[in-house]
């Protein structure tokens, strides 16, 4: 039988909840014909239960590495791995926590621990790395399965491909689409952004669910970003926010949907407009642009402020 | 792909501050991708096109990087040496090594070497192309109907072109119309225009649109689309056989705008007797009789029936294969220049003012007379350089003043033998043929006294005025009675001039004026194509120099149409049909029509012009500019901050 194995670094467990969002046949069958080596979130595993493994044919790693423990544990896991699998968007491209690079190591412990920090260091707590990083930084990956967390239908159809020992080619196990191919919104003729929508903000309600959010002034980076999800986000009316990586044909997601929407923006009033004021008035309209643009993937484009090897 | 590089001298403008034989040298050893290099003193000479078309054969070369000035100067020249060699034209690339690189650096050498195997790395990805060919409409527009926009029509029509003429006054003429007599000859103005305008009206091949205005333009050269408002004139055109009657009973009294305001005409009118169509024309801003209840005398004594209270403004759309702009100049508004007393005085009138008052056919039927009591000046102090070459106004130089100054001093003398001339100046200026020989005889055999200064002020006393100003060259306060002012005030752009730059998409220069593609070379063509300028409306000029421009225009627009298709350059959008999610941003943003979405986006390659502007904004990268992709740029970039070409061991990053 198959043995297979689940672990992670900085990573939510997300990912896990998705495997068992496997439908209830499919859970079962998997079960029945692999056998589950280490499982940490969901089955009684210690460390020292991986270490004892010698080769395992499928190794699913969560998270993005923040830690020295993390950085230990992933080089361990491709030692071992036949397949190692980035599973979700942390692992692939750093994710969510991923932001955090956007500070340095020391304001960060900081901000969290106060002055206890090293007091703490060494033994309670594992040393952080200066920055969070892609697993791809530090080792080979075979697959990469996006997506926060990934879509189900796409974690099912990779683990029946590994069951059938039928995986195509190493890479990307996706859609070579986007989400906007997936999604049933009308696009107007004429988009020009005046204003920018902010989720939840108080004219939220006058959002069409039936027209394109970005031609209502909302930002959604279903262009820019991979499909397969089935625009999940955008059916149940929230912007799309690029959770899936960039598009095949994009090189930078981030960037792509900024030039996108810098073309759009105000463009009939900004001829009318100093460079000063469309500064101005484009700081208002887009807070926290690396958070909105690069929500999933800053460690993937940007390693940190003192990268050097980047 | 076999690539060679020639990197160019350009005499000492590129050798001085740039190592020729090093970047040679550097740009072989350090890119594997160039076989051959080599310097020449002059590239885009005879010789050194020679060269290069002789290397390409020895060395079998396929692409070719031409370090030197700007693509703007010779890229067309060295298109055609590869051509003419045998190879595509578009397997080259330039490396601005002068502009932006000699003549702004002190040691541009590592920067040169830098900018060349950029460029290196830019031709080794780019396709080979064939021009776009496009036909074009043979017919021209002309827009302006004074002297420059006459002779323009003329020209194209008497060589078989249709033209469209839209001119927005009720009758074509212009300026020229309203002048006495011309310099240096005295020929009389009206009398030289009028047979040109008889001739443009009987001239089948010429289409005329008074009362209009050009609102809108889309499409290209080869094909513009034109749209034109054309105001309603209330007289039929056709029928009106000017006898005058409408205007004798009609009872609206306003001042003449032909005559710049010194005579009266009737709210029915014809602006002059030889105006062109011949036809009156009912002014709807003092007619009462548009309401016919109040008033519809004319209507009434009109035999021919040619009245029609009813007209109704109408657009009228035209297709044309080029545009000639043609609008024109306007006198500076002299009541701005307060201190010389325009607008408080009737007695200070402008050169146009005075145009009228010379005129034999002016409101003073050819004898001059002051506007305040109509009593005849015997003393006239003109004063030039009213508004031109003053930095609270206009900072250059109008240029025809001088010589209209001289000519209405010349009238003056001729038809008041007895009276006096004064003339204010800071420079004469006479540059043109007979000119200098014109203002000698104003000076010595017509008595016109040339004072060299400025006047300071104005002012009234009693009948007349005083004139006060400095004679700079001997330096004494000078105080002259006056019986007359006249200012020879500076040339500017038409009113709605901004307007028609934003309609027909062209620039204007840091005076309003129109801005033409190269001052020295190529001064009646503007930067977008299919369209010129002519006249004054390019810079202050006068008769003799806009004809010539006029003419200059009309054979540009001969050698454009004629050819019967315009090649375009293939440098143009193209959609990647599988990345395109047809969220129509392209759409949204292209200036120039040319991307239409219906299941995929769609380029009309005769209307892109490569802006890249649908590159730049679409969010999955499948639309990009032909030989201009993202993956050249990329490596572009690595050479041009790495300074060298990327080597193929090093990885790109993240496996993604």
């Amino acid at each position: 039988m198959k043995k297979i194995a689940i672990l992670g670094g900085a990573s939510c467990s997300g990912c896990d909840v998705a495997l068992f969002d496997l439908p209830g046949d499919e859970l079962e069958r998997f079960f029945s014909e692999v056998e589950v080596v280490f499982w940490s979130t969901t089955m009684d595993s210690r460390i020292e239960d991986f270490e004892a493994q010698g080769k395992i044919d499928l190794v699913m790693f969560h998270g993005g590495i923040r830690t020295e423990e993390h950085r230990k544990l992933l080089i361990q896991a491709r030692e071992k791995a036949e397949i190692l699998v980035a599973l979700g968007s942390c692992a692939s491209f750093g994710g969510i926590p991923g932001i955090a690079n956007l500070f340095e190591l020391d304001a960060i412990l900081k901000d969290i621990y106060g002055d206890e920090f090293t007091k703490l260091s060494g033994e309670r707590i594992p040393k952080p790395e200066e920055r969070l990083k892609p697993i791809s930084s530090y080792v080979e990956v075979d697959y990469y399965l996006p997506g926060c967390p990934p879509p189900v239908e796409t974690i099912s159809e990779f683990l029946d491909h590994f069951i059938l020992g039928s995986l195509p080619p190493r890479g990307i196990f996706g859609k070579e689409s986007t989400v906007c191919d997936e999604c049933d919104r009308i696009k107007p003729e004429d988009i020009s952004i005046e204003e920018v929508k902010r989720i939840g903000s108080k004219d939220w309600s006058e959002i069409d669910p039936k027209v394109c959010f970005l031609a209502q002034g909302v930002v959604c980076l279903g262009a820019v970003t991979r499909g397969g999800c089935k625009a999940r986000c955008i059916n149940a009316n929230f912007p799309c926010r690029g959770c899936m990586g960039p598009a095949p044909n994009i090189r930078d997601q981030g960037a792509r949907i900024l030039s996108e929407i810098a073309s759009l923006l105000m463009k009939e009033s900004e001829k009318n407009l100093s460079d000063e004021e469309i500064y101005e008035r484009v700081q208002k309209e887009i807070v926290d642009p690396v958070g909105l643009f690069y929500r999933y993937t800053l460690p993937h484009y940007w390693g940190g402020s003192n990268e050097e090897d980047d | 792909m076999r690539i060679g590089v020639f990197v160019c001298h350009c005499g000492r403008n590129i050798s001085s501050t740039v190592d020729v034989s090093r970047v040679v040298r550097e740009v072989s050893e350090r890119s594997r991708k160039v076989v051959f290099s080599t310097d020449y003193k002059y590239l885009c000479s005879d010789p050194g096109q020679k060269l290069i078309e002789e290397k390409i054969k020895e060395e079998n070369l396929d692409a070719v990087v031409i370090a030197a000035c700007s693509p703007s100067m010779h890229e067309e020249t060295f298109r055609r040496v590869l051509k003419r060699a045998g190879i595509n034209e578009y397997l080259l690339e330039i490396a601005n090594i002068r502009e932006q690189c000699s003549w702004v650096h002190e040691d541009g050498t590592e920067k040169a070497i830098a900018l060349t195997l950029a460029a290196v790395e830019k031709v080794s990805r780019n396709e080979k192309l064939k021009p776009i060919k496009i036909g074009v409409k043979r017919k021209c527009l002309v827009i302006g109907g004074g002297i420059a926009g006459i002779t323009a029509s003329l020209d194209l029509a008497n060589s078989g072109f249709e033209v469209i003429l839209v001119e927005k006054s009720p009758t074509i003429g212009g300026k020229m119309a309203q002048l006495s007599e011309t310099f240096p000859t005295l020929d009389c103005s009206q009398c030289i225009l009028t047979p040109l305008m008889v001739s443009l009206s009987r001239n089948d091949r010429i289409k005329l649109y008074t009362m209009s205005e050009v609102v809108e333009i889309d499409g290209y050269v080869g094909n513009f689309r034109v749209k034109i408002k054309k105001k309603p004139r209330y007289v039929i055109e056709e029928k009106c056989t000017v006898c005058g009657e409408c205007e004798k009973v009609c009872p609206v009294i306003v001042p003449n705008e032909f005559d710049r305001g010194l005579s009266y005409r009737k709210a029915i009118y014809i602006p002059f007797p030889q105006a062109v169509p011949s036809s009156y024309v009912i002014d709807p801003n003092s007619c009462l009789g548009l309401n016919p209840v109040v008033c519809g005398k004319c209507k009434e004594v009109c035999e021919a029936d040619a009245i029609d209270y009813h007209m109704r403004e109408e657009t009228i759309e035209e297709e044309v294969g080029a545009i000639i702009v043609a609008t024109g100049y306007e006198l500076f508004p002299k009541d701005r220049i307060g201190e010389y007393g325009y607008g408080t005085y009737e007695d200070v009138i402008d050169a146009l003012e005075f145009e009228r008052i010379l005129s034999s056919t002016g409101p003073t039927g050819g004898t001059v007379k002051r506007p305040s009591d109509g009593r005849t000046p015997k003393r006239v102090v003109f004063i030039q350089c009213a508004g031109s070459r003053d930095e609270n106004y206009l900072e250059y130089c109008s240029k025809i003043c001088c010589m209209y100054t001289a000519k209405q001093a010349m009238l003056y003398k001729h038809l008041v033998p007895e009276g006096e001339a004064y003339v204010f100046y800071i420079d004469v200026r006479t540059a043109g043929k007979g000119y200098e020989e014109f203002f000698r005889r104003v000076q010595e055999e017509e008595g016109v006294i040339y004072i060299r200064g400025k006047v300071s002020r104005v002012y009234r006393e009693g009948e007349n005025l005083i004139v006060e100003g400095v004679d700079t060259l001997t330096g004494k306060k000078l105080t002259i009675e006056a019986d007359l002012v006249v200012l020879s005030t500076g040339v500017v752009p038409p009113e709605g001039t901004e307007n028609l730059v934003s309609v027909l998409k062209i620039q204007q220069d840091q005076s309003g004026f129109l801005k033409e593609a190269h001052p020295k070379l190529k001064p009646t063509e503007t930067l977008t194509k299919g369209i010129f300028i002519c006249g004054a409306i390019q810079g202050p000029k006068d008769i003799t120099e806009t004809v010539s421009q006029a003419k200059g225009a009309a054979s540009a627009v001969m050698e454009l149409l004629s050819m019967g298709e315009v090649e375009r350059d293939p440098i143009v959008a193209r959609v990647n049909e599988e990345y395109c999610v047809a969220c129509k941003t392209c759409e949204s943003l292209c200036p120039f029509g040319a991307v239409k979405v219906r299941d995929k986006a769609e380029v009309n390659e005769a209307l892109c012009e490569g802006c890249g502007i649908c590159a730049a904004s679409c969010p999955t990268g499948a639309i990009e500019v032909v030989n201009n992709k993202f993956d050249q740029f990329e490596e572009v970039l690595e050479v041009l901050i790495n300074g060298r070409e990327k080597l193929e061991t090093e990885n790109s990053g993240l496996p993604l």
